[in-house]
């Protein structure tokens, strides 16, 4: 009697999670297969489904061995990663400490800086197209009657001050987001550790760098991690910045088509390349694993050697 | 060793569920090898085939289509419910530019399509080899396409010859004209005497050295070398490719060449088209011509120039060597579109009877199809409150449309223009750069984007 009871026990809990494992295997183990069943094909939306055939590796050839633009496209994804990830870990860091000790106004500068992290993407676009247009843009209006350049700068014609323009506007969007983990990071250390040490004769520099930092280890190599990870995903910025009728894919020069942009263009926009598009998926793919494997490896060295 | 394989395992997952999230659901089913003609509840009588004959006026049924075209939409489905009170239209708004990927999608994911499908000049080409269209110019339809104007005939077929959408409207362009500063700068704000004074590009160069001089550097011919280079290059009516080969050189060079004599003489402003600051232009009083089709009255002038109501503000002309078909939009029929009789029966209103044109002349837009105008000589009348007395539907009807040379369509010109996008912008930023500087680089890139086609 117990054991049949024990059995009819068993039951329930494979009932309460089969929603979740329905779900995950319905919207992400499945398509993830499919996808890389599609990267193994020739399919193209031009001859429809019943058409495409099995090319095996061809796609993931072409893909590594000739595809300059995809090479292009996985540099500036890169050059972005490697200029706005530390102004916004450390940026953030930075601006977390100085608006944690603020007493009265700290609640008033943490909504203005979180601010741009809620606003719509395209409104976002619209304002930093109005902002760096060349002739009739607010800052080389400012820049020129200021007596600063003698002619306005085409921000948004030329492939560095392009670049320039789309992390100013990752690191202003994003940088509330940070501060806001840095700030919940922050209240969890505790006073008297910091009260004790300064008692001891530290001053506020080495509390910053051997109790704050080290207590906010946790949270900076989370940071860094999604960071990585959701930087080979970036593509509202750019995409936003260059989306009129009459822009290139990828801005001036293609200094702004990130891996994103390109999967994005060569899948549905330009092309109809669904096989190759897949391929390109899965490429990058490959290269975030490899990424995150050596920086995994690094974090974790650093941690056995501490 | 069992810790670190747990972490690789845990990593991989981690960017497994990332790659995920990048690539797309899919089905194998295709609906559109389905045959499946829905029953049509409701309207019994209609029986057969003959698409022919018109629809009693109390049919019922209910038609789903995607665009981006409000006014248009409005202005054509509510004539239709007039004629039709139980006719009901489900409509998607959809941004012109994701068209090719929302019908991608549907197409490879078997869900459905919508009854009325559209197709915007910039991806039509592509858009028209999607297995997803019904041939109009065959039985049931039989639509016969010496009814619509004959610059648009290239303009609505698929590689096959068949005809897959019939313009909504007709979309020629000319010079639109600043009549304040043309009077200032040219002593005239006559069409027929500023077309005598620019016969050719080089005059206009000449013409716009002068403005320059005159104004200071304050008054410009056109707002943007990308938008002038635009025009150019459609003024010569080649073909971009044949068969493997893309003729960069034939029928791009001399536009490019314009393009930087243009810059050169400085009589082109900076202006990215399409840009607020682009858009802005149009009521600052700074530009002189623009080009100008019939939908860029109520979209781009009316919209942009709030001082030039009743202002006469501007004027409609012929552009130097000739004018051009710019932009355009199709109404296509489905093959999953479950009333096929309804669907023709909507889009010989819109597009090919009297009452759509009708409809479409109260908005600004003039019906593609011939007879109308024939039937009705009143509809060729289009005024602009913006263009004081002048015809605007009559200038575009007699003398924009037939000096129009019409280019054939092509599978990659999406990608051709969207190069060129490169160049021009590469051009306005880099005063050095030269034309033949220019060509190449428009060919490396062309040759990294379409590495399937010779680049001549």
């Amino acid at each position: 009697m117990n054991s049949l009871k024990k059995d009819s026990l068993r039951k329930w809990p494979y009932l309460f999670l089969a929603p979740y494992f329905l779900f995950y295997f319905s919207f992400f183990i499945y398509p993830t297969i499919y996808s890389c069943i599609i990267s193994l094909t020739d399919w193209d939306s031009l001859s429809g489904v019943a058409n495409r055939k099995f090319i095996g590796l061809i796609n993931y050839i072409k893909l590594f061995m000739s595809d300059k633009l995809f090479y292009k496209s996985l540099g500036n994804t890169f050059l972005f990663m490697f200029i706005y990830i530390p102004i916004l870990i450390f940026g953030g860091l930075l601006l977390a400490v100085l608006l944690y000790r603020l007493n009265k106004t700290s609640r008033l500068f943490q909504t203005i800086n979180v601010l741009p992290y809620i606003t719509t993407p395209v409104a976002i676009g619209i304002i930093f197209s109005f902002l760096f247009d060349w002739s009739t843009g607010i800052l080389n209006t400012i820049l020129t009657q200021a007596g600063i350049l003698e002619e306005g700068i085409n921000w948004l014609g030329s492939g560095a001050t392009a670049r320039l323009v789309v992390i100013i506007l990752i690191v202003w969007k994003n940088m509330g987001y940070y501060l806001l983990i840095y700030l919940a990071g922050l209240s969890t250390i505790p006073e008297e550790i910091s009260e004790a040490a300064m008692v001891d004769g530290a001053n506020k520099v080495q509390v910053f760098f051997k109790i704050t930092i080290p207590y906010l280890k946790p949270i900076i190599v989370f940071l860094i991690l999604t960071s990585i990870i959701s930087g080979f995903q970036l593509f509202d910025e750019p995409y936003l910045l260059f989306s009129n009728i009459n822009s290139s894919v990828g801005g001036p020069e293609r200094s702004c088509m990130t891996s994103m942009i390109y999967f994005f263009d060569q899948t549905f926009r330009s092309s109809t390349k669904l096989g190759y598009g897949a391929a390109i998926s899965y490429g990058l793919f490959l290269v975030v694993l490899v990424v995150s494997l050596i920086v995994s490896r690094i974090i974790n060295r650093k941690e056995e050697e501490s | 060793m069992n810790k670190h394989i747990k972490k690789m395992v845990a990593l991989i997952m981690g960017v497994g569920m990332l790659g995920g999230l990048m690539t797309g659901c899919g089905t194998e089913k295709n609906s559109q090898t389905e045959k499946k003609e829905a029953k049509v509840e409701g309207n019994t009588e209609i029986v057969g085939e003959d698409y022919s004959q018109a629809l009693p006026s109390d049919y019922e049924g209910t038609l789903t289509m995607w665009g981006w075209d409000d006014i248009y939409y409005k202005a054509v489905t509510e004539a239709f419910q007039k004629k039709y009170p139980n006719v009901k239209f489900e409509y998607t708004p959809v941004a012109n530019g994701d068209l090719l990927q929302k019908y991608q999608t549907a197409l490879a994911t078997g869900t459905e399509l919508p009854d009325i499908a559209w197709a915007i000049i910039d991806s039509r080409a592509k858009v028209f080899e999607l297995d997803m269209w019904e041939a109009l110019d065959q039985a049931p339809y039989n639509f016969n396409i010496s009814e619509v104007y004959e610059y648009l005939h290239p303009k609505m077929v698929n590689s096959k010859g068949d005809v897959c959408g019939i313009e909504q409207c007709l979309s020629p362009a000319g010079l639109a004209y600043r009549k304040d500063l043309t009077k200032e700068y040219f002593g005239t704000d006559d069409p027929k005497e500023l077309e005598k004074m620019f016969p050719n590009w080089q005059t206009f160069i000449e013409k716009g050295k002068e403005v320059y001089e005159k104004s200071g550097g304050q008054i410009y011919m056109w707002p943007g070398v990308g938008d002038a280079q635009q025009f150019i290059r459609e003024q010569e009516g080649k073909s971009w490719i044949e068969g493997n080969v893309i003729k960069a050189t034939d029928s791009l060079k001399r536009s490019l060449e314009l393009a930087c004599e243009f810059r050169d003489s400085n009589i082109v402003d900076k202006l990215e088209a399409w840009t607020p600051a682009w858009y802005a232009s149009y009521g600052e009083g700074k530009h002189i011509f623009a080009g100008c089709a019939t939908w860029s009255v109520p979209f781009t002038i009316e919209p942009n120039d709030p001082t030039g109501k009743d202002a006469n503000h501007w004027g409609l002309m012929n552009a130097p060597e000739g004018n051009i078909s710019w932009g355009g939009t199709t109404l296509g029929i489905s093959k999953t579109c479950k009333d096929k009789r309804l669907a023709w029966e909507f889009i010989r209103f819109a597009t090919l009877s009297t009452e759509g044109a009708e409809a479409l002349n109260k908005v600004g837009f003039l019906t593609s199809a011939i007879k109308p105008y024939e039937e009705k000589p009143e509809l060729r009348v289009y005024k602009s409150a913006w263009f004081g007395d002048q015809d605007l539907g009559a200038y575009f009807l007699d003398e924009i449309i037939p000096n129009i040379k019409s280019r054939e369509m092509n599978l990659d010109d999406n990608i051709i223009h969207e190069t060129l996008n490169l160049i021009t912008t590469a051009l306005n930023n880099d005063r050095n750069m030269t034309a033949d500087q220019a060509l190449e680089k428009l060919k490396e890139e062309l040759e990294l984007k379409l590495s399937g086609y010779k680049v001549e």
